[in-house]
């Protein structure tokens, strides 16, 4: 009993938290060079210092460029996209060039990522709109409800009923996209938290951890660099949220103003 | 002669005690088994937080930075460049909206918004589709959706009549009558006015006001009264309406 338990205590005590140490440096060290990979990938291997030749304003006047090309593109489509422009903290749903809806935030994150992209490269990335490759949120994207055809109208009576007896349900709004397998945006209702501990937000929250660690440590183990993506985080009122999240088509396109 | 001296320092035998240090409280807790073990703890504890939250961020600050100088006089050309291709493509964009009017229509949140010359002239509340996906015998079905995207108003009519198609009769659990049968016209139901917007889907009145604001439809828009008054007034055949 004395050696089992011995045993359990170097176990536990010593050669797993020796592994688990040596996991988190491995992991820290691949995701930190995947940033750095990220970002040369994406400037293709421009060098930093080319950047000199261009002046604050002349940035800001090739930014302001791309989000009008890009938005141009996206009017083409036929389905709803969407235009964020993080400058003036505006977002906006728009169909064929005409903006269906506008919000303002007033609170955003971004990664520090985006001030690593050299302006040529920036022109080139933001004048197009990004396409949404993978769209996820704690709400139903389209809350269709099946109704069986009721045999006689008594039933049909009773279903009637029984739907004005459903009650509002009490949710809280998170979603995400990713475009293009580059960036991920985030958006996050504002002001009343009721819901952010029920199943639906924990599970979504959940999914997304454990998608994490799972691609992490597969690619740890393999010694392969982590996926980066540079991240958005915009945060609006729930209804916002919501009609943002439903009316975005599921391969809508996204327009980008960093 | 008194010895006793030489007795006492004879007989007795000085056992010296073993030092027994008291631990303090502090003594305790920094011992090494007991530091090593809360290390061991908060490695358990927080090595997941830690890979999903910090790692990002720690990262984050490795990633080099773009340095941009601000150099005056050197870019007029660009800059005088980039202005005028920015007003090329701010009128491009401004061309896509109309001047005239139009009807937005957000089924999320059942409001409506008319515009005139790009404002919004009377915006309130509308009903759109249910989305109830009614399943009839031989797994026959129908979604009650108000379709999204770019729509024309194609009709407008006056006193419009409802011409019941089969889900009316199926979702209320009656026989389907056969086409051009009386009981599938209804009159009354539709309001004053509707705007066709094709493909049977239309813009119109409803008798169940109090549900305006809700999704309760079975693909079409209803509108209370005196908004529906207004927008058909305004609205001509051609005008646009979005729905999103």
């Amino acid at each position: 009993m004395k050696i089992f338990i011995k045993t359990l205590k170097v176990v536990f005590g010593i050669i797993i938290p020796l592994i688990i140490v040596a996991y988190i440096v491995t992991y820290t060290s691949l995701f930190i060079s995947s940033v750095e990979t990220q970002v040369n990938r994406v400037n293709q291997n421009k060098h930093n210092s080319d950047s000199m030749r261009v002046s604050s304003e002349t940035f800001d006047l090739i930014r302001q460029k791309a989000f009008l090309a890009a938005r141009l593109n996206m009017s083409d489509a036929d389905s709803v996209g969407m235009s964020i422009n993080l400058g003036d903290s505006v977002m906006q749903l728009e169909m064929k060039g005409v903006v269906l809806h506008e919000i303002k935030f007033s609170q955003f994150t971004y990664s520090k990522f985006f001030h690593s992209i050299h302006p040529d490269i920036y022109a080139k990335i933001f004048s197009h709109p990004f396409k949404v490759s993978k769209i996820d949120g704690t709400i139903v994207k389209e809350p269709l409800k099946v109704k069986i055809a009721p045999k006689d109208t008594i039933e049909a009576a009773a279903q009637v009923s029984s739907a004005a007896n459903d009650s509002a349900k009490v949710e809280f709004v998170e979603w995400h996209m990713m475009l293009d397998d580059l960036i991920l945006v985030n958006i996050v209702q504002t002001g009343n938290e009721e819901g952010k501990n029920d199943w639906p937000t924990v599970k979504y929250r959940l999914d997304r951890q454990i998608e994490t660690l799972k691609t992490g440590f597969k690619n740890t183990l393999r010694f392969q660099k982590s996926d980066y993506y540079p991240e958005i985080t915009i945060y609006i009122p729930k209804e916002e949220a919501k009609s943002f999240y439903r009316a975005l088509a599921l391969k809508g396109m996204v327009v980008l103003k960093i | 002669m008194d010895n006793s001296a030489d007795k006492i320092s004879g007989s007795v035998e000085w056992e010296i005690p073993p030092i027994q240090k008291k631990k303090t409280f502090l003594g305790r807790l920094f011992s090494f088994k007991v530091l090593w073990t809360i290390l061991i703890i908060l490695l358990y504890v927080f090595t997941i937080p830690f890979l999903l939250f910090a790692v990002p961020v720690i990262s984050e600050r490795f990633a080099p930075e773009t340095q941009i100088s601000h150099k005056d006089g050197q870019n007029d050309k660009q800059i005088a460049k980039l202005k005028s291709d920015i007003s090329v493509l701010n009128k491009k964009i401004a061309k896509l909206t109309p001047g005239n009017v139009y009807l937005v229509i957000n089924t999320t949140e059942n409001k409506f918004y008319l515009y005139e010359n790009k404002k919004i002239i009377r915006e309130g509340l509308c009903s759109t589709g249910s989305l109830i996906s009614l399943i009839g015998e031989g797994d026959k079905k129908w979604i009650f959706k108000t379709p999204r995207g770019d729509h024309k108003v194609r009709g407008k009519i006056t006193n419009p009549v409802w011409h019941k198609p089969d889900w009316a009769f199926i979702e209320e659990g009656l026989p389907v009558p056969p086409a051009g049968d009386p009981s599938r016209f209804e009159r009354n139901v539709l309001g004053d006015y509707a705007l066709v917007l094709g493909d049977g889907y239309m813009i119109h009145g409803t008798l169940y006001q109090r549900f305006i604001g809700m999704p309760v439809t079975h693909g079409c828009v209803r509108m209370g009264d005196a908004d529906l008054d207004v927008v058909w007034h305004k609205m001509d055949v051609g005008s646009k309406v979005y729905i999103y």
